[in-house]
């Protein structure tokens, strides 16, 4: 809590029972209660003035009852128990003064009852006396008629008590009486009635003289008891303590009305902070309600807590998301999360929030349909007064079609609009990257610089639109006659270039282009209009013609002009060297058409040895070239070319019943169970045509095994399997032909293939064979692949064997058949049979 | 400025309104303006010139349920120890307010040591028993109860006691809010007594004007009671109890007689003060027809004995037998009436 908060709280509990005390103390002494205790004061003092006055007033027989003192003895005692003890008491109550005054007055008070009823005892005997005396005196007078001196004498003693009594005596009365008493208490008398008489008058006499002596004491005692001083002491006391009472209480009632004052300013300043307080909220919260409004209209908000659950989101975040506020709410935000970005991305992400800073950066979210959006982002983290997030408001703006316009320029500015070929500029990247292949593949690359010829009279004749119709066609056309991995780029006007990467066979550049030229002759159909065209084209190669990228556009852009030189539709490499050998390529396909009627193709073979016995029960049959005026032509040569030119199928089938015939021969003469392999095109198997049942069905004419023939494929044949190859190759199995693996380890080894097309074979590149006893790791690879193959039930045929060392290593690793030099070369039938008969 | 929670402010604006609202009330109050105070109450005394005043009738504004509590507690021998004694016991109310013998009869046997005074009128009384030594009855009440010669209990066994009756519990619930306390049954009991005066008495007429009230004897009888002086002790409302006075003025009271017993102290039981010795309340001498036998002592017999003893030791004379019966005619006009029929 805020420590302003808590001082104020104390300060308000403070208040409380300070004013509480305030109030307390501020309480004036009661006026009844005031008023009660001074009747009661006063009811004493009264009471004890009418004692003295009763007192007196019996002294002088002007009262003859006590019932008055008695209630004024009874109402002094009561009002000073009140005083004592009672509801209004002051005893005890803190004032020092008044508690002595009061016991004193106490003490007073009982003193003054004792006095009082001593008083009224000695009154009563005195009284008693008094009554009496006069009929004594009577009496005694009687008895004795005659003796006048007595009579005298008695009634002078009964003169004198009266008015001792009656305090008229002047003089020594009391001395005189007494003198009298004796004389007649001296007296001779001669009854004895007489003398009793004279002794109880005698008695009383003494009495009275006596007990008056007690009362006049008695009185002075009572009348100048201190009781009445007393009375006013404790009167004006408890007046006094009654004073400042009622004077603190003022000064505490003064001090509660500033208090009073002091809380009305604060409550009245209070009140209005509260209420500037209040309008400050208003405005605060219209403010952020405005602004919340806005944003709402422009971003996508929401806020997630810190396990990333969604606890808000706004119409906009469900507007994109297809979400409804209902299935976003306590949802976590992995809901919208798409496969675009890395976990490193969100690890980040979460990396710089949860430490409590702000995040920036572009998402790719994924909406309820599965479509994908793009949003630029802020995660904000709300943080507590610890600086741990507790909250993360995100807010997003839609950037979906700012990345497609993004897109879009970039296309722009790399393709060409018209064809949708990359442009000159891309064209420049992307050979930038090709050269770097080629540095790491060491492989080469070829540039081509493609310029059609007429096109300006195309556009002169038939107008700008025709012109670009055919440009875009010609593209079309370009992008057909090359493979998927090469770039076409239009350079601008009706310039394209081709790169091509990687090129393992060198030939296929030539192929391409001619290939370019054969599809850009054909006609094309402008609307209605029939145009001819043809083309001229430049063919660089790196790294043998130039190692910089601007010396290979320009190079190739002078191969080209070399070409229109040439008299145009046709193309020029670069280099003269390169220029005659593809010239000498071409003359070369046109002798390939006569090669098989002109018998000019040879079958050799080369034999597979089995490693472990050494015995050859198989070979491998290869085709030459025997070219009447070039000499022994390698198939590397020429068999692309008849690839490409379709004439491998017929060389194929030819090779295939030269192989079969041969087989046949040596079966019967040497092994029955002898195998020739023959190599298999894709070409061969791509076309229609069914192999393995033509073959199939010649092998039953010769009345041969399908297991006399093997053949042998590549793994690219199978990296791109159509349907029909498998069709083929499951033919050559129902025919049971077995299947080799060409050159394995060389492509991308798949092993997935080998179970799937249900090879008997694998042939081991001559490329690793070679590199066989270079180092440990070749060895141990060629002893994987081994394992593996017979592992998944293959036999291992190793090709290029050339040394001992490598036989060696492979019947270590055991290899089940090797092929090579080591052994023989491939030789002539007739030459293969001398070798069979040998061994 | 910073903003406070709206909570805390509404809080402490609420506290100091409050607070602000009570000063202002007390500021309001009226107490602390000086009132204008009536002068205090002027003695009211019961003075007379007369030794004697007519007894008043009984106060009509007594509480009628305490009275009846009061009586029946009266006649409750539960105050007793062991259930046999009440205070109606002794004080029978058909006989003057005692019960006619020289010492009462407590629980188990015991007999008291002093004569048995009346109830009737003791409200009048300035203090109880003999010697005075209760200033009022409520103090009195007590003394009987814990009396071992008396009734022999204590007040914590007569609360328990009556708590175990029903009807006492709820005859106490009805007059006091505390139930049935030692204080509640003197109270209830002294609101009876205040019940037991005898107005109407012959005397009390003549006082108030009636001169027929008395013959002539019975006048002569006053007469000497006023000249033999008998009338300085027996005056006032109650023709006595309002002083104290020495039993043996003229003559040895106790010497003659012998056999003195604590109860023969007076006074100085109390006050251990030398001269209080043998010092006694004034009995009243209402009703004294029918409270023989008299003195504290109940040694005299008869009203006759009575007068003989104080003209003998308090005047020092023997009376004459004339004097005494017309005496003794007076004394008997001051016989009262209780519930309207003579006593």
């Amino acid at each position: 809590m805020n420590p302003i908060n808590l001082r104020q709280i104390a300060i308000a509990l403070a208040m409380a029972p300070l004013l509480i005390t305030l109030f307390i103390k501020a309480q004036a002494p009661d006026p009844i209660r005031h008023h009660r205790i001074l009747s009661a004061l006063h009811k004493i003092e009264s009471m004890n003035a009418e004692i003295d006055i009763l007192t007196l007033q019996f002294r002088y027989r002007l009262q003859s009852n006590y019932d008055g003192l008695v209630f004024a003895v009874k109402e002094i005692g009561l009002r000073h128990k009140e005083l004592t003890e009672g509801d209004d008491a002051i005893y005890n109550k803190g004032n020092e003064k008044i508690d002595r005054l009061i016991l004193e007055l106490g003490k007073a008070i009982s003193q003054k009852e004792e006095l009082v009823e001593g008083f009224k005892s000695y009154n009563a005997v005195l009284n008693n006396s008094l009554y009496y005396f006069p009929r004594i005196v009577e009496e005694t007078t009687h008895l004795v008629p005659a003796d006048r001196n007595l009579h005298a004498r008695l009634h002078s003693i009964m003169h004198n008590l009266l008015m001792l009594h009656l305090g008229m005596s002047y003089g020594d009365g009391f001395g005189k009486t007494e003198i009298s008493i004796r004389q007649v208490e001296g007296g001779a008398y001669a009854s004895p009635l007489v003398r009793e008489n004279i002794e109880r008058l005698v008695q009383h006499a003494k009495y009275i003289l006596k007990y008056e002596k007690e009362i006049s004491l008695r009185i002075q005692q009572i009348t100048s008891a201190t009781t009445h001083d007393m009375v006013r002491d404790l009167t004006s006391a408890y007046e006094e303590s009654f004073n400042y009472s009622f004077k603190i209480a003022n000064y505490y009632y003064l001090f509660i009305f500033i208090a009073a004052l002091v809380l009305f300013t604060y409550a009245a300043f209070s009140f209005f902070r509260l209420r500037e307080n209040a309008n400050n909220l208003r405005n605060a919260y219209a403010e952020i309600h405005n602004q919340k409004f806005a944003m709402d209209q422009h971003a996508i908000v929401s806020i997630a807590n810190v396990q990333g659950n969604i606890i808000y989101t706004n119409d906009k975040f469900c507007e994109i998301s297809q979400y409804t506020h209902q299935e976003l709410l306590g949802k976590n935000h992995r809901i919208l999360k798409s496969d675009v970005h890395p976990p490193s991305f969100f690890q980040d992400l979460w990396r710089v929030i949860s430490s409590g800073n702000v995040w920036h950066g572009d998402i790719c979210n994924k909406a309820k349909d599965g479509s994908l959006y793009w949003v630029n982002s802020t995660i904000v983290p709300f943080l507590d007064e610890r600086g741990i997030p507790v909250q993360y408001i995100s807010i997003r703006t839609d950037i979906s079609k700012t990345k497609l316009d993004e897109e879009t320029i970039r296309h722009q500015a790399n393709y060409d609009p018209l064809t949708l070929l990359p442009n000159r500029r891309l064209l420049r990247d992307r050979l930038e990257q090709e050269i770097k292949m080629a540095n790491r593949s060491g492989l080469p690359l070829a540039l081509m610089f493609i310029d059609l010829d007429q096109f300006k009279d195309i556009n002169d004749t038939l107008g700008h639109d025709m012109g670009d119709i055919l440009l875009k066609e010609a593209a079309q056309r370009l992008t057909s006659c090359v493979r998927s991995a090469d770039t076409i780029a239009r350079m601008g006007g009706d310039e394209f270039t081709v790169i091509m990467g990687e090129l393992d066979d060198p030939g296929s550049v030539e192929r391409t282009a001619q290939k370019i030229l054969r599809k850009l002759a054909e006609p094309f159909q402008l609307k209605g209009e029939v145009a001819y065209i043809s083309a001229s084209i430049g063919i660089t190669l790196y790294p043998e013609d130039a190692t910089d990228l601007d010396e290979l556009l320009k190079n190739s852009d002078q191969a080209m002009y070399a070409a229109k030189r040439q008299g145009r539709n046709c193309f020029s490499y670069f280099t003269s060297s390169m220029q005659e050998a593809a010239q000498s390529r071409m003359r070369l396909a046109g002798d390939l058409r006569g090669a098989l009627a002109g018998n000019q193709f040879r079958v050799f073979f080369q034999p597979i040895v089995e490693l472990a016995t050494g015995n050859i029960h198989k070979a491998e049959a290869l085709i030459h070239w025997q070219h009447p005026k070039r000499g022994l032509v390698t198939p590397t040569e020429f068999i692309p070319i008849a690839e490409e030119t379709g004439m491998i199928i017929d060389i194929g089938d030819w090779v295939f019943r030269e192989a079969a015939r041969q087989v046949l021969r040596w079966q019967a003469s040497y092994d029955s169970k002898f195998q020739v392999s023959v190599n298999v095109s894709p070409v061969q198997l791509h076309n229609d045509g069914n192999i393995p049942a033509a073959w199939y069905a010649h092998l039953q004419k010769l009345g041969l095994p399908g297991k006399s023939i093997v053949v042998e494929i590549t793994e690219g044949l199978l990296l791109d399997a159509s349907s029909t190859v498998i069709d083929q190759l499951l033919g050559f199995r129902d025919a049971g032909i077995e299947v080799s693996l060409d050159d394995f380890g060389t492509g991308y080894s798949s092993l997935s293939y080998l179970n799937k097309f249900d090879i008997d074979y694998l042939k081991i590149d001559q490329s690793f064979v070679r590199n066989l006893t270079r180092g440990p790791d070749d060895v141990a690879l060629c002893e994987a692949i081994i394992v593996m193959a017979h592992k998944l039930g293959l036999k291992v045929i190793a090709e290029g064997v050339e040394t001992k060392e490598q036989r060696n290593l492979l019947a270590a690793a055991s290899c089940d058949y090797v092929q090579g030099y080591l052994y023989s070369e491939s030789l002539s039938a007739e030459n293969f049979e001398a070798l069979l008969k040998r061994s | 400025m910073k903003a406070l929670p709206a909570l805390v402010s509404r809080a402490a604006i609420l506290i100091t309104s409050v607070a602000a609202i009570l000063l202002v009330i007390r500021l309001l109050w009226p107490e602390n303006r000086p009132l204008a105070l009536p002068p205090p109450n002027a003695p009211s005394l019961p003075v007379s010139s007369e030794p004697i005043t007519p007894i008043p009738a009984v106060a009509a504004n007594l509480d009628k349920k305490k009275v009846a509590l009061g009586n029946l507690l009266f006649h409750e021998t539960s105050l007793s120890m062991d259930n046999t004694v009440a205070c109606a016991g002794c004080h029978q109310l058909a006989h003057g307010g005692v019960d006619g013998i020289q010492f009462s009869l407590g629980v188990k046997g015991s007999v008291s040591l002093i004569n048995t005074p009346t109830v009737f009128n003791s409200v009048f009384n300035f203090r109880q028993f003999w010697n005075g030594r209760a200033k009022t009855l409520n103090e009195q009440i007590a003394g009987p109860i814990h009396n071992p010669l008396e009734m022999g209990s204590s007040w914590l066994e007569v609360v328990a006691k009556l708590k175990q009756d029903p009807a006492y519990v709820a005859a106490f619930a009805q007059s006091y809010n505390n139930g049935i306390t030692p204080e509640n049954i003197a109270d209830a009991l002294v609101v009876f007594l205040h019940t037991l005066i005898t107005p109407n008495a012959r005397f009390d007429k003549y006082l108030k004007g009636d001169p027929n009230a008395l013959t002539p004897y019975e006048l002569s009888g006053y007469a000497l009671f006023t000249t033999y002086g008998c009338i300085a002790c027996h005056q006032g409302v109650n023709i006595g109890g309002n002083m104290f006075e020495k039993l043996g003025i003229m003559r040895d009271y106790f010497k003659e007689r012998g056999n003195i017993s604590e109860a023969d102290q007076g006074r100085y039981a109390l006050t251990r003060n030398p001269a209080d010795m043998h010092v006694f309340k004034v009995p009243s001498l209402r009703n004294i027809a029918l409270t023989a036998p008299y003195l504290h002592d109940g040694t005299a017999q008869t009203l006759e004995d009575a007068v003989h003893i104080m003209g003998k030791y308090q005047l020092g004379i023997v009376l004459p037998n004339e004097d005494v019966a017309r005496i003794v005619a007076f004394l008997r006009t001051l016989t009262g009436e209780y519930n309207g029929k003579p006593l």
